[in-house]
């Protein structure tokens, strides 16, 4: 057994705690002096001055000058050192590469899409499109490849975040098992995460979204599929096989009573997502002339919205199928809002009929709302994951990687 | 002239005593909680599970050897050292007490510091269900306890009861239960605490049996899985990452009313049991069998439990057969849909109709034919219908704890 592994309570990382410390008060409440952080922090005067030297040693803070004098030497004022490094989003879609370069304050810095065409969507094709765009955003910041603390990619699949590999992605051809975040690491030095773009679009909505301050909710997306990013306890819950939240699957009546026969798995999902809308309103629309053409999912909603009553039909159908989903996670979970997300599930028209049909059910009240962030969503959870581990990654002492997790509750064992 | 006194400000900023005090206390809680995580009895803890440098372990270890929570025990026979083999709690510091308020029974446990069951007391709570009559009745039983143990009064370190409602720990409160007549915003911590002078926790029976479960039951050491408890009512209590989950407004896992296929079509009014819960339900599932007896106008064997309509499945009934299978299948598509939305590694089955072999096999083999993309475990509760009481008497103990980890600040 070696010491090493017992971490907590010695020296360097009873500094590192007290940094961490310093540094949220510093981030939150913008620049102070030290006589401010220590009343604000609890922390003695002399560990403040060892801490922010250490922080300064660091890169992270630095003095802008004196204060105003309530009598006695002028107190140096300290500021976080924002611009000390980046942070990168990155979002592989089904067919786009989205981008977002970060500094540590979580301030946007850059931002890129790119479409992704089949023969360039094979995994080593999509890390060195990576690596190309994530060098190109850096240079136009007039950034090394040093400034960047962070990478956190979001995928459409389910994710080993531990090992940093993508299970299965059905989107993209070649994509199962690929040890993406190892193959990512050979592109950057710095820490590279992969995570589920549902659990990171729940987090997004956390950081600045329409989550802010809740303990307790879940982010339903509907688009291509369907799928949650579950909050419990302050923080995202993964399950035991990386695969909580996949209600694409779930069996609800209204399935069974509309399509009594078909039982297969992931009928909801079909059936929910923007091709199963679509596909029901062309097939509708062969047998009728008075279906209007449309070009996607929303444009449906969008007709139910202006009266059209196939459309309308359709609409209270999906959202009974919603109805049901939100209610199931309700009672398991007890969430203080349930936010839907999502190409098709952040429509108003779908929000408004899933709250009607709510409004019948006396148990599991639960608030219904709809993402803030829309489609950058996953984007700014990627941003919010790599901000925390990429700064007090800076203050690592020498030695054994810290287990940044203890931050955010731990990871489910693999 | 008065002298005055100069008072000192109560709240101030910790300063470096403080902050050292609550270091230990902090330091002495975790230590008791690697002894009751690893059951010391069972041998000595590994360096790794400590995380405390090994200083301050072993400040907090002669604190606790000290005041006499700890002894030195003569089972050294672990690996991981003599050192750590050579201490365990001492299970004569104190006693606690694990309380069950059922729907019928009152169930009463008087457990050692090592969690090791004294002695058991029970009472119906059929006639006196008020929250009056059944503080007094606690009060009554824990005295016998104490008497026929021969145990003094001071002895007592906490208390923990669990009430079948809704139920928030912080406060203390019984929010709403239809189990208990006159049971609405029931500020049962501190009935409790006022009656028996001694501190004491309130939680929801579920989730009190799930933490039975996970301490000494079938979901040791498991920090994903959810405890289905089938009796008159249905209800789930889920850890998640190694925790319990609440929600926000302490009803998770109130499952009774989630929609499954199979249930009945008809929308559910208030105050009727939910749409599962009145398939597989112990009231849903005799209801079920006096209609279907009525039905054939054959044999109305009434007065059947749940458990023995199913071990009549078992034995041929065709009837009891049809009720076993949709009973199961609804269980099973709940089950299903629990797992995919949290994938955790296993459901244990407990309550009264939830221990049936019949229901529990049944089940097995409707989620074998769903098999994708998940495949739960389920297992039977372990400690059967005392889940509910080790999990009261754990919670008591690590009530019983934190007091004794305060006392390290002094």
């Amino acid at each position: 057994m070696t010491k090493e592994r017992v971490l907590l309570g010695r020296p360097p990382l009873l500094r590192q705690t007290n940094a961490q410390i310093l540094l949220r008060l510093l981030r939150e409440t913008g620049p102070c002096s030290k006589a401010d952080l220590v009343r604000a922090s609890g922390l003695s005067a002399p560990s403040v001055t060892n801490v922010v030297a250490h922080l300064a040693l660091a890169g992270l803070v630095q003095p802008i000058g004196e204060g105003d004098s309530t009598g006695g030497r002028p107190p140096d004022i300290l500021r976080f050192r924002a611009e000390r490094g980046s942070v990168a989003a990155v979002e592989i879609g089904p067919d786009f590469l989205g981008f977002l370069l970060a500094d540590l304050d979580g301030r946007e810095i850059g931002k890129a899409r790119v479409s992704l065409g089949r023969p360039s969507s094979s995994p080593p094709a999509v890390c060195e499109r990576i690596g190309g765009m994530v060098r190109d955003l850096l240079r136009q910041q007039n950034q090394t490849e040093e400034h960047l603390l962070g990478l956190v990619v979001g995928v459409p699949a389910i994710v080993n975040v531990q090992e940093g590999v993508v299970r299965a992605l059905s989107a993209l051809e070649g994509w199962s098992n690929v040890p993406l975040g190892g193959m990512l690491a050979k592109e950057f030095k710095c820490k590279v995460t992969i995570e589920n773009d549902t659990n990171l679009a729940a987090q997004g909505e956390y950081y600045r979204g329409a989550a802010q301050g809740e303990k307790n909710f879940v982010f339903i997306t509907i688009g291509e599929g369907v799928g949650a990013g579950i909050f419990v306890n302050e923080s995202i819950y993964r399950g035991s096989q990386w695969t909580a939240g996949e209600i694409g699957y779930l069996r609800v009546p209204s399935i069974s009573r509309e399509h009594p026969t078909i039982h297969k798995y992931g009928k909801l999902e079909k059936l929910l997502g923007a091709a199963g809308i679509l596909k029901s309103w062309q097939s509708n629309r062969q047998r009728s002339r008075t279906y209007p053409r449309v070009k996607c999912a929303a444009d449906v909603f969008d007709l139910a919205a202006a009266g059209n009553a196939e459309a309308k039909r359709l609409l209270r159908q999906r959202a009974t199928l919603l109805a049901d989903i939100v209610l199931d996670l309700a009672l398991i979970l007890n969430p203080s809002v349930i936010l839907l997300g999502g190409e098709v599930g952040n429509h108003p028209r779908l929000l408004q009929e899933v709250e009607e049909l709510l409004k019948g059910s006396e148990f599991a009240i639960v608030r219904v709302g709809l993402s803030a962030l829309g489609s950058s969503a996953v984007l700014w959870g990627a941003i919010y994951t790599a901000l925390d581990p990429a700064i007090f990654g800076l203050l690592r002492p020498s030695g054994p990687p810290m287990e940044s997790s203890f931050l955010r509750g731990k990871p489910p064992a693999a | 002239m008065v002298a005055r006194l100069k008072l000192r400000p109560v709240v101030s900023s910790p300063g470096r005593a403080q902050r050292q005090r609550e270091r230990k206390q902090r330091d002495v809680a975790e230590v008791l909680r690697q002894f009751r995580e690893h059951d010391s009895a069972s041998g000595g803890i590994a360096e790794r599970h400590w995380g405390l440098s090994s200083s301050r372990r072993s400040a907090a270890v002669s604190f606790l050897l000290e005041k006499g929570l700890l002894e030195r025990s003569s089972n050294g026979r672990s690996k991981a050292g003599p050192r750590n083999g050579a201490f365990g709690i001492h299970a004569g510091y104190g006693h606690v007490v694990g309380v069950d308020i059922g729907a019928s029974n009152l169930r009463i446990a008087l457990a050692d510091m090592n969690g090791a069951v004294l002695g058991k007391w029970s009472a119906s709570t059929r006639k006196t269900s008020s929250p009056d009559m059944v503080i007094e009745q606690i009060r009554k039983g824990v005295q016998y306890l104490l008497q026929h143990a021969a145990l003094p009064r001071r002895s007592l370190l906490a208390i923990a009861a669990g009430a079948p409602g809704i139920t928030n720990g912080d406060a203390g409160v019984v929010t709403a239960t239809s189990y208990l007549r006159g049971w609405k915003d029931v500020r049962l911590r501190s009935l409790l605490e006022s009656a028996l002078r001694i501190p004491a926790t309130v939680e929801n029976d579920v989730r009190m049996a799930a933490i039975g479960e996970n301490w000494r039951g079938a979901a040791r050491g498991i920090g994903n899985f959810v405890f289905l408890a089938l009796g008159t009512g249905i209800a789930a209590g889920v850890f998640a990452n190694g925790r319990l989950i609440y929600g926000a407004d302490w009803t998770a896992g109130e499952i009774g009313y989630m929609h499954v296929p199979g249930g009945p079509e008809e929308a559910t009014k208030p105050r009727d049991p939910g749409s599962l819960e009145s398939v597989i339900g112990g009231e849903g599932i005799q209801q079920q069998w006096l209609h279907g007896c009525s039905g054939t106008g054959v044999r109305v064997t009434g007065d059947l439990s749940a458990t023995e309509i199913f071990d009549r499945a078992r034995a041929g009934d065709e009837l009891a057969e049809r009720i076993l299978n949709r009973s199961a299948k609804m269980l099973a598509y709940a089950v299903y849909n629990i797992s995919l939305v949290l994938n955790c590694s296993l459901f244990v089955l407990g309550g009264g109709v939830g221990m049936s072999e019949p229901l529990l096999d049944s089940t097995r083999r409707f989620l074998e034919a769903y098999s994708e993309p998940v495949r739960p475990k389920l297992t039977v509760s372990s400690l059967g219908p005392d889940a509910q009481l080790m999990g009261a008497i754990r919670l008591a103990l690590d009530k019983a704890d934190s007091r004794i980890g305060l006392l390290a600040g002094d």
